[in-house]
């Protein structure tokens, strides 16, 4: 391990629950600074770009995440969007804590490409924005009366976080040309992440559509998230795990 | 503010068809396709190879084309058909996401109708075919919006060039062995063929991370439950504390071999990292073995020994002398992960090696692929971006 890893989460945990205490939006940025710091840190230490583990990725989006709840808290003039931002972060924060990884700079063949970056990049800024969405689309659940004001920003911020998805979903494709042999595998991972794009998809011609509702785009998303969440993790715990390239093998320690 | 019906169904089957009517046409076309799939023993649909796969996109394209105006045309361009056949596709994708798809498996119910290979079923194919026949249709009704367009008809072409191109496709392996010439290939279902090109491996490159030192249980020799996440990376010299016990490294080899008790720096096959331990006063070699020495542990402490972990490739390649049977063309090309290499209109790619040799390996598994579609597909997605620019750029909600 280079630094501890949970003095990190300590910190920044610090930071966003005095920035929640004094509704600080500036102590929510310095929280995002300080991780932004440790990746920073991590990728000249390590030598390679921090992306790989599931771990390291859950780093990006709590570093994301509140830096979108502050952009959009900044132009509606509210301050309430980066607190929930954090605290959806924070939760990522102790999954990392609870599971600490230890950091190594090794990198396989396949994932020394140009591609790495942006195809993962693209894709934690997709979900920090879903995130987002979800968050607000649980406040049009309990509050009826902003229906139309929550679903409006929804619709905005899910335009943009589907633009992403797209792009990360079709730069993985081209990866996997030059890496595996084929652009589509139908690897579980990719599966999981073409039927993410299906579901968002989804909800971007239904809200196109003259005849919706609007209790059902909400729960629609929650739906969604969950969908997301599965191709981002669940991945590694279905049975179909063990054939996909994206997940990693238990070391081995015996060769005959 | 709920959005109301602007006027009332009148039945069921009213068209433009709602949601319930869409589901229920898709639902029958997938019980078909689990009928043929029942009826055929499993055997998948088998896309025709050029030109037969051309004729059947435009006997497709010309139909469509003609029903446009029709109502039978129309309504593939609704929402509620393109939400349920999308979603619906996602839904079948469902069984490929959550269950390995094995390729070799004997025939059970899952095989029988297709669930073992949904990607390859008739449900599947008739379930992409109205997604392509409503991106087609669609397309016609707005082609003046570019973004529109560019969104649409770009994953119309990618599908496309996915799905009607895969009767052109060939994915082979090729074992190649050093100084040995090959020209047999073989597929997924072990089917040989001869290319249209000999390789001969010339050379194997391999370079190898440094080992970590990882917690095994001793009695079962396989990596300890509770310390399977963490690894020690070590130098000469350094001195671990590693769960409260001091680890000295007294000596590091990268190439060697151990026999009882002794080291040897080799270079060549049956070498493999070998560490020299102190633990608690006692030394001990440390390796993951080879096909020249057994691996070795040592104890750590009650109930936990101390391992070397298989380090993971850094980098592999092959330098392989072709010669191409028509031309009689020779030279020499170096593969690399993420670095295939085209030959003649394949594309060669570094797939693997014999790992039980590791570096030593004096075998190379190439990969070669012939898809002649692959430009449509590309082209395809390069829409699909523009597409997607559009929607970054112009990101307005219609009002309502």
């Amino acid at each position: 391990m280079i630094i501890d890893y949970k003095i990190l989460v300590v910190v920044v945990l610090l930071l966003w629950i005095s920035s929640a205490l004094f509704k600080s939006r500036l102590l929510g940025f310095l929280g995002s600074l300080v991780i932004a710091g440790f990746l920073t840190y991590l990728w000249i230490t390590l030598g390679r770009p921090p992306l790989k583990s599931l771990g390291e990725t859950r780093l990006w989006y709590a570093l994301f995440l509140p830096l979108f709840g502050l952009i959009v808290d900044y132009k509606l003039k509210k301050n309430w969007i980066s607190l929930y931002a954090i605290a959806m972060s924070s939760l990522f924060l102790i999954i990392n804590f609870l599971n600490p990884e230890s950091f190594n700079e090794e990198l396989v063949p396949a994932l020394q490409s140009i591609w790495f970056i942006p195809h993962v990049i693209v894709y934690m800024l997709a979900y920090a924005l879903l995130g987002l969405v979800t968050l607000f689309a649980l406040k049009a659940l309990f509050k009826k009366d902003e229906m139309d004001e929550n679903l409006s920003l929804i619709d905005s911020l899910l335009n943009l976080g589907l633009s992403f998805l797209t792009f990360g979903l079709l730069f993985g494709a081209l990866w996997a040309k030059e890496a595996w042999g084929h652009y589509w595998s139908w690897d579980p991972k990719e599966t999981w992440a073409f039927i993410t794009w299906a579901i968002y998809l989804g909800y971007l011609h239904y809200r196109h559509s003259a005849i919706r509702s609007d209790f059902f785009s909400v729960n629609y998303l929650l739906v969604s998230f969950v969908v997301l969440m599965l191709a981002w993790f669940g991945v590694n715990y279905m049975p179909a795990a063990k054939s996909s390239v994206h997940t990693y093998a238990i070391p081995e320690t015996v060769k005959n | 503010m709920q959005v109301k019906f602007l006027k009332g169904e009148d039945h069921f089957w009213s068209f433009p068809f709602s949601y319930g009517a869409n589901l229920l046409i898709l639902v029958s076309l997938w019980i078909i396709g689990f009928l043929i799939e029942y009826l055929t023993w499993g055997r998948g649909v088998v896309v025709p190879p050029f030109p037969y796969n051309i004729i059947c996109l435009f006997i497709l394209f010309i139909f469509l084309s003609l029903i446009r105006n029709l109502k039978l045309g129309v309504w593939p361009t609704t929402i509620p058909f393109s939400i349920v056949s999308v979603l619906g596709f996602s839904i079948l994708l469902l069984s490929a996401a959550i269950f390995p798809q094995p390729i070799h498996e004997p025939i059970g119910y899952l095989k029988a109708f297709g669930f073992s290979h949904i990607t390859r079923s008739w449900p599947y194919a008739f379930n992409l075919l109205l997604i392509i026949s409503s991106l087609f249709l669609v397309t016609l009704k707005n082609l003046k919006s570019w973004g529109f367009v560019a969104n649409h008809l770009g994953l119309l072409i990618a599908l496309v060039g996915g799905s009607f191109g895969y009767g052109d496709f060939v994915r082979v392996k090729m074992d190649l062995e050093l100084s040995k010439v090959s020209y047999e290939a073989y597929d997924f279902n072990n089917r040989r063929a001869v290319m249209p090109f000999a390789l001969k491996l010339l050379h194997f490159n391999m370079e190898e991370y440094q080992p970590k030192l990882v917690i095994i249980d001793p009695l079962k020799n396989i990596p300890h439950p509770e310390f399977i996440k963490k690894s020690w990376p070590f130098k000469e010299g350094q001195e671990l504390m590693i769960e409260g016990v001091s680890v000295k490294v007294l000596k590091y080899y990268p190439i060697a071999i151990a026999s009882l008790g002794v080291i040897n720096q080799h270079y060549g096959p049956g070498s493999a990292p070998v560490a020299l331990l102190q633990v608690n006063n006692t030394e001990g070699v440390v390796t993951f073995g080879s096909t020249m020495m057994k691996p070795s542990f040592i104890n750590l402490k009650e109930g936990l020994s101390l391992a070397l972990a298989i380090p993971k490739p850094k980098y592999f390649s092959s330098e392989i002398e072709y010669l191409m049977a028509e031309t009689k063309e020779r030279g020499v090309i170096k593969t690399e992960v993420n670095h295939p290499v085209n030959l003649s209109g394949w594309k060669i790619y570094q797939y693997g090696y014999d790992e039980k040799m590791g570096r030593w390996s004096d075998k190379s598994i190439i990969e070669a692929i012939f898809d002649p579609w692959l430009p449509v597909t590309y082209f395809g997605i390069f829409l699909m971006m523009i597409g997607t620019i559009h929607l970054l750029l112009f990101n307005k909600r219609e009002k309502r």
